[in-house]
């Protein structure tokens, strides 16, 4: 099996495991100075593959930054939300969203996107399986240098 | 002169009263009504015969400008003298309540001091005043916003996206020095940091207002927007542009981007489409403006607001603003059309805009 299956399986399992509708892998890609998605299951169509996130903007730029999690409960009761920072949540019909870092070392290299299409409360125990996931992607992309 | 006088006839007079346009009643000194022309039948939905020696005015008076206390005065009409001009609010016939201009004059007592009172019907004025009023207001915000948004634009790149980009070039000298390893990390980092801020502070200035706009004009500024709507929502953009391209007056060069920017953030947001093409031609002199999406659609006489609501309502009111037509189609399962259509003249101004609007 190589990386872009096991990539692709880890984020199946994430998915699954949380009940999730969605789940995706952003990358910072250093030499375009963007992040992007990379890879995504149960996407409904493929306006991810075009999106380019500046760092800062968006779940995935915040989460790079910060290097915590991000949690959106409720994105369509969210007001005054700047719509061109979430354009996968548009793309994707999802109103609850989990965003994780993955970190390479000390380093944020990417975000795990756990994602609903309905209103989803978000426990404690369900962000603790997530990062358990986003360690996962890590160590495999640390092994693998690259998705 | 004199002709005119000895013209006034009794019968003259009496088909004054019956045909000219304003409401002529005619009261006693108690108030009644003794005579109604036509015009107040066409006002108050009351003929003649039912008003006439039955009714007093005050009982049709919801209340004049002049008195305090709104519907508690009593029959003021037998002791008013006369008056130029007042605002009166009448209830008709139907129960609805309208505004009237009201003068009255208190006729001497040779006359037996009868009040003749004229009204006219203001309530389309009125709402012609209050739509005339709104459509300043827009026109200002929209124009207060715009000219905001070119300052704060034009001061991101001028002042501090210049600044960034000295403090880069400063850097980019030091690096060529003879540094420490420990400190030529740092300072990679660094300069990394400053060219995304000066990164950072260029989108910001052209998200605000692009200069492209004002220096090529609407084709070249759909080009770069377009390009960058790809990036940020993932969604393909055709532009497609025929006919002359050439500028047109700054503010329906603004209106039409603003439009179009407008409307495919709709898209990008709630139509589930993953194209949108543009369009934009000029043929005999018409400009029109053509966004298409490939998405779910709505249906266009019970829309559902999901966001401020206002959006729709703002891509209107600056067509308006450049005398221009927007049209917006859709079908449920078949996408969303959004058009404008602006005529022009030859100078690429557009035929009836709002002068007041600049930007």
């Amino acid at each position: 099996m190589d990386s872009t299956d096991l990539t692709s399986e880890i984020l199946t399992q994430a998915k699954d495991e949380l009940k999730a509708h969605f789940s995706a892998l952003a990358m910072w890609l250093t030499e375009e100075s963007t992040i992007r998605w990379v890879r995504a299951v149960c996407n409904r169509n493929n306006r991810y593959q075009r999106i380019r996130l500046r760092l800062g903007k968006g779940i995935a730029g915040k989460v790079i930054v910060s290097g915590k999690t991000m949690v959106i409960q409720d994105f369509q009761s969210t007001k005054g939300i700047d719509s061109s920072e979430y354009p996968i949540l548009y793309a994707e019909e999802l109103v609850t969203a989990i965003g994780l870092p993955i970190y390479q070392g000390d380093h944020v290299r990417g975000v795990l996107l756990i994602g609903y299409r309905s209103v989803t409360q978000v426990t404690t125990e369900q962000i603790a399986i997530a990062e358990k996931y986003a360690v996962k992607l890590g160590t495999l992309l640390e092994r693998n240098h690259g998705w | 002169m004199v002709k005119i006088m000895n013209s006034l006839s009794p019968s003259l007079l009496e088909m004054t009263f019956r045909y000219v346009s304003d409401a002529i009643v005619i009261l006693d000194t108690d108030g009644f009504i003794i005579a109604a022309n036509p015009s107040v039948e066409r006002l108050t939905g009351y003929c003649s015969e039912e008003l006439t020696e039955k009714v007093k005015l005050c009982e049709l008076c919801l209340g004049m400008e002049i008195c305090p206390k709104k519907a508690v005065c009593e029959n003021c009409f037998k002791t008013i003298g006369s008056v130029r001009s007042l605002e009166m609010e009448l209830k008709r016939k139907d129960g609805q309540a309208i505004s009237v201009a009201v003068s009255l004059s208190r006729l001497p007592a040779e006359a037996d001091g009868i009040l003749i009172v004229v009204l006219r019907d203001m309530s389309e004025l009125y709402l012609r005043e209050k739509e005339r009023f709104r459509q300043m207001m827009t026109n200002y915000i929209i124009t207060a916003q715009e000219e905001e948004r070119k300052r704060v634009s034009r001061e991101l790149h001028d002042g501090l996206g210049q600044s960034l980009y000295s403090i880069l070039v400063g850097l980019q000298v030091i690096e060529k020095l003879d540094l420490p390893d420990n400190v030529a990390a740092h300072f990679k980092q660094l300069k990394e940091m400053s060219l995304l801020a000066l990164e950072e502070v260029q989108t910001m200035a052209v998200e605000m207002r692009p200069s492209s706009l004002d220096d090529w004009g609407l084709g070249p500024a759909l080009r770069n927007f377009a390009k960058r709507f790809e990036q940020t929502y993932g969604i393909i953009v055709n532009l497609y542009i025929s006919g002359p391209e050439r500028r047109y007056l700054p503010a329906m060069e603004t209106a039409l981007y603003r439009i179009c920017q407008e409307a495919m953030t709709n898209a990008a947001k709630y139509a589930d489409t993953e194209s949108i093409n543009i369009y934009l031609s000029e043929k005999n002199e018409t400009v029109c403006l053509a966004i298409t999406d490939f998405g779910k659609g709505f249906d266009v006489e019970h829309v559902q607001v999901k966001g401020s609501g206002l959006g729709l309502y703002g891509m209107q009111e600056r067509a308006r603003l450049i005398g221009g037509d927007l049209e917006i189609a859709s079908r449920i399962g078949q996408g969303t059309d959004v058009r404008v259509y602006v005529t022009v003249n030859e100078k690429g101004e557009p035929n009836r805009h709002d002068t007041n609007y600049y930007c």
